[in-house]
C-alpha cells in the first residue's frame, strides 16, 4: 500500500461491543397438533385477533380435538407492561397446560 | 413480539411467530440477536394493515396456516450450544485495520461501523486520552445492551466517542448516556421500531458552561462541538454498542437523524425559580445529568404573543394537541399512561409566564386542562390505526386506562393528552429573546424518560 508521506496512517480499533456467541436451543417440536393445547399470544397489533380466529378455525378442521388458549389470558406482549407480561409467559403457559404457542403480529 | 416467542421457546414451548413480508428479514436478524439460529415464523403475505378482512382471511388460510403447522411440528434444526461462526467478530480492544484517513473511513463504512459521515480514526493514543477522563478501567462493562446483549465497555464507549469527534473530556457524559440507554425503563430494545423516533438528550448542571455547550440561539442546530458530537455519539453507540443497524434490526419506516444535545438555560431557571428537567427527575440542582427520551418529531410554535400566561398559553396548548395523534396510544391504549410530551420554552416566554407568578407546575396544569381532544376524536384515531371497535368505555371496563377517561359517555367531552399534569415535560432553552416554543410528540414506553448523573473523573 502506497501512501503519501504527508498523509496520516492510522492503526484503528474495533468500535463494536462484544456479544455472546453461544446459541440458545429452541424447544422440541410436536409430533402433530392432535389433542394439543395451543396458546395465542398477541401484541395487540395489525388484526392479530382476526388471524387467530382464522387459524383456530383451520387448525380445528385439520386437528378436530385441538384446543386453544385465548390471547386475553396473557396480556399485551408489546404494551407498557411488556417486560412483566413476557417474563410471566412460561409460568402461565405451564399453569394453563399449553403445548405450543402462536405469537403475533410482527409487521 | 419475537422476544415473547424467544422466552417461550427457551421455556420449552414450540412457538411460531406470525410475520409480515416486510418484517421477515428483520425477524431473522432479531432471532440471531436473541441468540437463536432461527425462530420459526409463519408468513403473513403483504401487510395485514392494508388488507380487507376477507383478503386477510384468505391470505392467512393460504400462506400462514401451513407454516404455522410446520413451524410447530417440524424440527427447525436448532442445536443447543451451537456458536454463531458466521458472525465471528473481532475481539474487544483489538486493532482491526491500518490505513490512511480515506482508507479507514472506507473500511468503517464497509463494515457498517460508521454513520456515513467521516469518522475520526479511533487510534490507541486517542482512545487513551478519553480513558484518562474516567476512573473506571478500560475493560469495565458499563452495561449489557439489548437487543444483541453486547457488553458496552469503557473502552468501546471511548472508541465511539473518538469516532464521533467528541473531545476526551466528554467521556463522563458518554458513559452516563450508555448507562441511561441500558436502564430498563427507557426501552432500548424498541429503538428500531417502525415510527423511527429518535432520542433527545437534555443536559443539566454546571457541566453545560464548563464544557461550552450551546444553550441559547440555535440550540437544536448542529455547529457546536459538544452538542453536535455527543448527539452523533448517541447514534454510533446505538449502532456499534447495541446493534441497531438500518435495514437489519433497525426497522424505522422513515427514521430520524440523530439530535444534537439540548442543554437547559439554567441561569434563567434560577432567576425565575423554576426547577430544571433533572431536578424534577429527582436530582440535585448542582448535579450534572443527562436525560434521554425518544420523540417522534416536533415543530416550532412561532410568534407566541401576549403579556400574560392566559394570553400566551392557549396557542401553545393548541399546538401541543396538534403534535399528537398515534402517540395517544401511549396514554389511552397499549402505553398505559406513558406519554411524556415535551415543551421547549424560550427564556423570554418562560420569564413572562413566571413574572405573573406562575410556577412550572402551573403551566403543566394549564396544559393538562387545555391541551385536550374530544373523546370521539381519540376513538377515531384508534380506529384509523386498525383498532376497529375500540372505545374508551371498553378500555376502562377492562381496566386498561385511567378511570377519568370514561367518567362520562359524552363523545364531545374533552380529554387530556396525558394521565396527570406532571406527565408534561418542560425545558427552558433556545434564543433568550425570541417568542417561540417547540413541541415534541413522544414515543411513550418505547423511549421513556430516564436521567443519569454524570460522574466526573475526580469523583
Amino acid at each position: 500500500m502506497t501512501t503519501s508521506s504527508r498523509e496520516g496512517y492510522y492503526e484503528v480499533y474495533w468500535p463494536r461491543a462484544p456479544k455472546p456467541n453461544a446459541k440458545k436451543a429452541g424447544a422440541r417440536r410436536l409430533e402433530n397438533l392432535a389433542g394439543r393445547k395451543v396458546a395465542f399470544v398477541w401484541d395487540g397489533m395489525f388484526q392479530g385477533d382476526l388471524m387467530f380466529e382464522v387459524i383456530a378455525e383451520e387448525l380445528g378442521r385439520t386437528f378436530p380435538d385441538i384446543k386453544f388458549l385465548h390471547w386475553k389470558e396473557f396480556g399485551n406482549t408489546h404494551g407498557a407492561q411488556e417486560r412483566k407480561v413476557v417474563q410471566e409467559l412460561p409460568a402461565l403457559l405451564r399453569n394453563l397446560d399449553a403445548d405450543a404457542v402462536i405469537s403475533a403480529v410482527g409487521a | 413480539m419475537l422476544r415473547a416467542s424467544a422466552i417461550c421457546e427457551e421455556a420449552g414451548f414450540p412457538t411460531v411467530s406470525l410475520i409480515s413480508d416486510g418484517f421477515l428479514g428483520q425477524a431473522g436478524m432479531i432471532s440471531k440477536a436473541l441468540r437463536f439460529e432461527k425462530l420459526p415464523v409463519a408468513r403473513l403475505a403483504g401487510h395485514p394493515g392494508v388488507q380487507s378482512h376477507e383478503e386477510l382471511k384468505r391470505n392467512v388460510r393460504k400462506y400462514t396456516v401451513p407454516e404455522v403447522i410446520s413451524g410447530l411440528t417440524r424440527d427447525a434444526g436448532q442445536l443447543p450450544g451451537k456458536t454463531d461462526d458466521e458472525s465471528a467478530e473481532a475481539t474487544a480492544g483489538s486493532s482491526v485495520f491500518a490505513g490512511t484517513l480515506d482508507q479507514v473511513n472506507a473500511h468503517f463504512v464497509n463494515k457498517e461501523w460508521s454513520d456515513g459521515l467521516p469518522i475520526v480514526p479511533p487510534t490507541h493514543d486517542r482512545i487513551q486520552l478519553f480513558l484518562k477522563h474516567t476512573q473506571r478501567s478500560a475493560d469495565d462493562v458499563v452495561a449489557t445492551l439489548v437487543p444483541e446483549e453486547r457488553a458496552a465497555t469503557v473502552w468501546s464507549i471511548a472508541v465511539n466517542g473518538v469516532m464521533a469527534g467528541c473531545r476526551p473530556e466528554y467521556m463522563p457524559i458518554l458513559i452516563a448516556l450508555v448507562e441511561a440507554m441500558s436502564d430498563p425503563a427507557y426501552g432500548l430494545e424498541d429503538s428500531g421500531n417502525s415510527p423511527g423516533s429518535d432520542t433527545l438528550i437534555i443536559l443539566n448542571g454546571p457541566i453545560i458552561r464548563k464544557l461550552g455547550f450551546n444553550y441559547t440561539q440555535g440550540v437544536m442546530r448542529d455547529g457546536f462541538l459538544p452538542n453536535t458530537s455527543i448527539g452523533r455519539f448517541w447514534r454510533l453507540a446505538l449502532r456499534n454498542l447495541a446493534g441497531f443497524l438500518p435495514h437489519k434490526i433497525d426497522k424505522g419506516t422513515f427514521g430520524n437523524t440523530w439530535r444534537v444535545v439540548v442543554p437547559e438555560n439554567e441561569e434563567v431557571l434560577a432567576k425565575i425559580g423554576w426547577p430544571s428537567v433533572s431536578t424534577e427527575m429527582g436530582f440535585a440542582s448542582n448535579d450534572d445529568t443527562v436525560t434521554i427520551s425518544r420523540f417522534a418529531g416536533g415543530q416550532p410554535v412561532v410568534s407566541v404573543t401576549g403579556s400574560t400566561p392566559e394570553e400566551l398559553l392557549p396557542y401553545v396548548a393548541w399546538s401541543m394537541v396538534r403534535q399528537h395523534s398515534w402517540h395517544l396510544a401511549f396514554t389511552f391504549d397499549m402505553g398505559n399512561g406513558t406519554l411524556r410530551p415535551l415543551l421547549l420554552l424560550s427564556p423570554v416566554l418562560a420569564e413572562t409566564i413566571a413574572a405573573a407568578g406562575w410556577s412550572k407546575r402551573r403551566v403543566k396544569e394549564y396544559l393538562f386542562e387545555h391541551a385536550r381532544m374530544p373523546a370521539w376524536e381519540i376513538e377515531r384515531l384508534r380506529e384509523w390505526q386498525g383498532s376497529a371497535g375500540w372505545s374508551l368505555a371498553g378500555e376502562a371496563k377492562r381496566g386498561a386506562i385511567h378511570p377519568q377517561f370514561a367518567e362520562s359517555d359524552d363523545p364531545n367531552r374533552m380529554l387530556p393528552l396525558v394521565v396527570e399534569p406532571d406527565h408534561f415535560m418542560i425545558a427552558v432553552t433556545g434564543d433568550p429573546l425570541r417568542t417561540n416554543a417547540y413541541v415534541f410528540g413522544h414515543n411513550g414506553h418505547f423511549g421513556f424518560p430516564v436521567t443519569k448523573r454524570i460522574k466526573s473523573a475526580s469523583m
